[in-house]
């Protein structure tokens, strides 16, 4: 009898084990399903770039809800001043919030999250889909930006126009600090939410609810452990006033340090000193024939290439940028930047604006101006048909910052940094090509291998090799975001073509010509549509107005970053210099800009003329040049 | 036919535990772990079509054990069994395989496989679950038997022994085909 029972039972319980794991898997079909969405190309593409995620969770919604309760002096600055605290990192509110008086709530996420941010239900890394939301980043939380009047409102957001308030490695350093936190637990932050949400959110079933609460205790344990292990490599987070100072944290609102995040994401390797900062910039007119070569230093050519870059090198893993809604989110924003302000309106300078809006006379004037001296670099934008042409001696050509021949002379930390050549053939072998390319990366490799200049570096090139080898093996089929492709109305564009341009970047004497990133030490000489919104001005953000960068107004050493107000007339932010041992007291602006220190640098592009050059006659050429430029 | 007719060892050995209520729980345990292990991996959807090749190694190998040591008279249901649950972990296996790796493109298949491999699976997939048929319906088909275990012996020391990525997958490799050695000097006839 007992022999029957037990058997009996051992039946029954592997029958119920069976059964729990077909329904789990079931399950996750479910929490995973998604369908492209269908409507007008427009849409879509605004809607990638506005709500699409990219693989870049910052924190469980309910978290994120509650942060500043029970993670409130981790991740809050002491700086408020009667903001929030995602205001303070320079998030913009969200339009879509209303005056309801209700707190963020799982409910009304969309609308009261700042703008930006999407909601998901992957988990970071790995990019398992669970019940468990998460607030997550989009193109559009660095890439939509807005004016600050001088009673400290803000305009209308303007899509593709960059956030220079966004203060985004404070806010990663005040995350790293909160979830590190030994008393932060799933608890403690579920009893808080409910708290806050019991009354507006719809309660979840039973099985609902404790599947969220097992994941988010594991993405609690989880990345704890993956941030904790990073100490060794990124440091310990700055807190408090910390993270809004310059002496802590250097790159500051509107700025990212991004080659210190490749050299750490793609080659493992420490990024302390890399001053290679770079302003968040605007992403308007980027279709390939305007804009063949992205980034500053035009250091890659496909947009798609370029968005998936930014998303891989902010911390998006290769199997959450293998996901289908990631991957159409990456490739349709991508897209949506190349339309938007050709096919894509964007409002002009006239519109947000007006009352300060140009005459048309000063504009013809300042036109012939920009033709004589901008064109040449930038082409420039038709006056009658308000299309960008592309036609310049130098535009689309690099501008060497080598010491031999440098006209340029802006700050080359950008292009100069340690690991720069090494970081072409690691990023083009991050992704794993269909099999015939895989094959031809796994042989570069091994090349760059044999070749190395030294047994370290030799040892590198291995560490790559079998990270590609392992990555070769879940990618079997190549990575969905692989690059280089061909553009579709490319007709001369082949795969084997394609191949021939890819990075070779061996230590071998001859191979460092054919690296397609950084190898230049030069910056690319492209189109600058909407000239007013790209302040503050070069790729580090070092001049605050368009009249300093002409050399009409002297350019300050030193200034305060934050919430500056926009000077339409400057076409610029109002960041008065400071005197040596000044401090930027603000609470609202307390980054003090120094641009003696390295990577921060405003010398250079002294065109049309260097300020001690100018006359009457030129100082009237540059005002009417100003009008011009507020038409771009 | 009962499972102690064909078998006179089994007839003499009363286990506590029914046998095919035993391989049905490891099958059971292998398939759950297959799946919520590779939840804790940074890789899940590879880590599962990886790891769900264990429930159909075990328990096929435990069939090919089984004809070993009682072979010509390997027929039991406990052959049966195991042969029908390794071929249900094996088609697990293709469809996560298929599903998360190759998103069910059969080109890309033989592409990343090369055609060796790739025709020797898919190959098994069919024989394998002819065999199962077979043997449940009663037929005898002697040389499909033989034939889909051949392949699957194949198949299994190629995948654990041949193209081994990890020591684990070395070490099991070792051990599956040590215990078929096993069956062989233990054999009943």
């Amino acid at each position: 009898m007992i022999r029957f029972l037990v058997n009996l039972l051992v039946l029954v319980i592997s029958l119920g084990v069976l059964a729990a794991t077909a329904g789990w898997v079931y399950l996750e079909r479910q929490w995973a399903a998604w369908e492209p969405p269908t409507g007008a190309d427009a849409e879509i593409a605004y809607e990638a770039f506005t709500f699409g995620p990219f693989g870049l969770e910052a924190m469980p919604l309910k978290y994120a809800a509650v942060v500043g309760q029970v993670s409130g002096p981790a991740f809050t600055t002491g700086l408020e001043d009667g903001r929030t605290p995602w205001q303070t990192f320079g998030f913009l509110d969200n339009p879509r919030a209303g005056e309801n008086g209700q707190p963020l709530c799982e409910a009304n996420a969309l609308q009261k999250l700042p703008y930006g941010f999407t909601v998901t239900n992957s988990i970071p890394e790995t990019a398992l889909q669970t019940p468990l939301k998460f607030a997550a980043l989009t193109c559009a939380t660095c890439h939509s930006g807005a004016f600050r009047a001088e009673d400290g409102t803000l305009s209308g957001i303007v899509s593709g126009m960059g956030n220079q308030e966004l203060d985004v490695i404070a806010f990663s350093d005040a995350v790293r600090n909160a979830v590190t936190d030994p008393t932060l637990t799933a608890d403690k932050i579920l009893e808080a939410y409910d708290a806050q949400c019991g009354e507006i959110d719809p309660a979840p079933d039973f099985l609902t609810a404790q599947i969220e609460k097992l994941m988010l205790g594991q993405w609690l344990s989880g990345i704890r452990g993956s941030i904790g292990g990073d100490f060794a490599k990124y440091g310990m987070p700055y807190h408090s006033a910390k993270m809004k100072s310059a002496s802590h944290i250097p790159a500051g609102p509107g700025r990212t340090r991004p080659f210190r995040s490749v050299v750490r994401v793609a080659v493992n390797l420490p990024g302390v000193e890399n001053y290679a900062y770079s302003k968040v910039p605007v992403v308007f007119e980027q279709r390939t024939d305007l804009r063949p070569r992205s980034q500053y230093d035009g250091s890659i050519k496909s947009p798609v290439t370029r968005s998936y870059i930014a998303a891989y090198t902010s911390g998006s893993s290769l199997v959450a940028l293998g996901k289908p809604q990631v991957n159409h989110a990456i490739r349709h924003a991508a897209r949506y930047t190349e339309e938007l302000g050709i096919s894509i309106p964007v409002a002009s300078f006239r519109d947000i604006f007006p009352d300060r809006a140009p005459n048309l006379q000063e504009v013809q004037r300042g036109f012939e101006v920009y033709q004589q001296h901008c064109t040449e670099c930038h082409g420039y934008r038709d006056l009658e048909s308000g299309d960008w042409v592309a036609e310049g001696e130098y535009l689309h050509k690099y501008e060497s910052l080598d010491p031999a021949g440098n006209r340029l002379g802006v700050d080359d930390k950008r292009v100069t940094f340690r690991y720069a050549k090494k970081l072409p053939l690691p990023l083009w072998t991050a992704l794993p090509g269909p099999p015939a390319v895989a094959d031809e990366q796994a042989a570069r490799l091994a090349q760059a291998q044999e070749t190395a200049e030294s047994p370290a570096f030799a040892y590198f090139w291995q560490q790559m090799g079998e990270a590609f080898a392992r990555n070769r093996r879940i990618f079997r089929n190549g990575h969905p975001l692989y690059f280089p492709e061909c553009a579709p109305d490319d007709p001369e564009c082949t795969p084997e073509s394609l191949l021939a341009e890819a990075p070779f970047c061996s230590d071998a004497p001859d191979a460092a010509e054919r690296c397609a990133i950084t190898a230049e030490v030069a910056m690319f000489n492209n189109p600058i549509p909407r000239a007013f919104m790209r302040a503050p001005y070069l790729h580090n953000g070092s001049i605050p107005t368009m009249r300093q960068l002409i050399n009409l107004d002297p350019r300050p050493v030193r200034f305060c970053r934050g919430e500056n107000v926009y000077d339409p007339d400057a076409m610029g932010y109002v960041a008065p210099g400071l005197p040596a041992g000044g401090s930027c007291d603000n609470p609202r602006m307390p980054f003090l800009y120094e641009t003696t220190l390295p990577g921060n640098s405003a010398a250079g592009h002294d065109f049309p003329w260097p300020n001690e050059e100018l006359d009457d006659a030129r100082r009237q050429d540059l005002e009417a040049l100003m009008a011009y430029l507020k038409t771009l | 036919m009962t499972e102690t007719a064909l078998d006179p060892i089994l007839s003499k050995t009363r286990f506590f535990l029914a046998p095919r209520i035993g391989a049905l729980l490891i099958f059971s345990l292998a398939v759950a772990a297959s799946v919520f292990l590779s939840l804790t991996s940074s890789t899940p959807d590879y880590a599962r079509a990886t790891y769900s090749i264990w429930p159909a190694l075990i328990l096929g190998g435990w069939a090919i054990w089984l004809w070993v040591w009682g072979h010509p008279e390997f027929k039991t249901p406990l052959w049966k069994f195991t042969w029908l649950l390794g071929f249900l972990g094996y088609a697990i296996h293709f469809y996560f395989a298929m599903q998360t790796v190759f998103a069910w493109n059969i080109a890309s298949v033989f592409a990343a496989q090369g055609a060796v491999v790739t025709i020797a699976n898919l190959l098994l997939l069919v024989v394998w679950f002819l065999s199962v048929v077979m043997a449940y319906l009663g037929f005898r088909f002697p040389y499909l038997h033989r034939f889909a275990m051949l392949l699957f012996i194949a198949a299994a020391v190629a995948s654990t022994l041949l193209f081994a990525q990890e020591t684990l997958s070395y070490l099991a490799g070792i051990a599956i085909v040590a215990s078929w050695l096993s069956a062989l000097l233990l054999r009943r006839v």
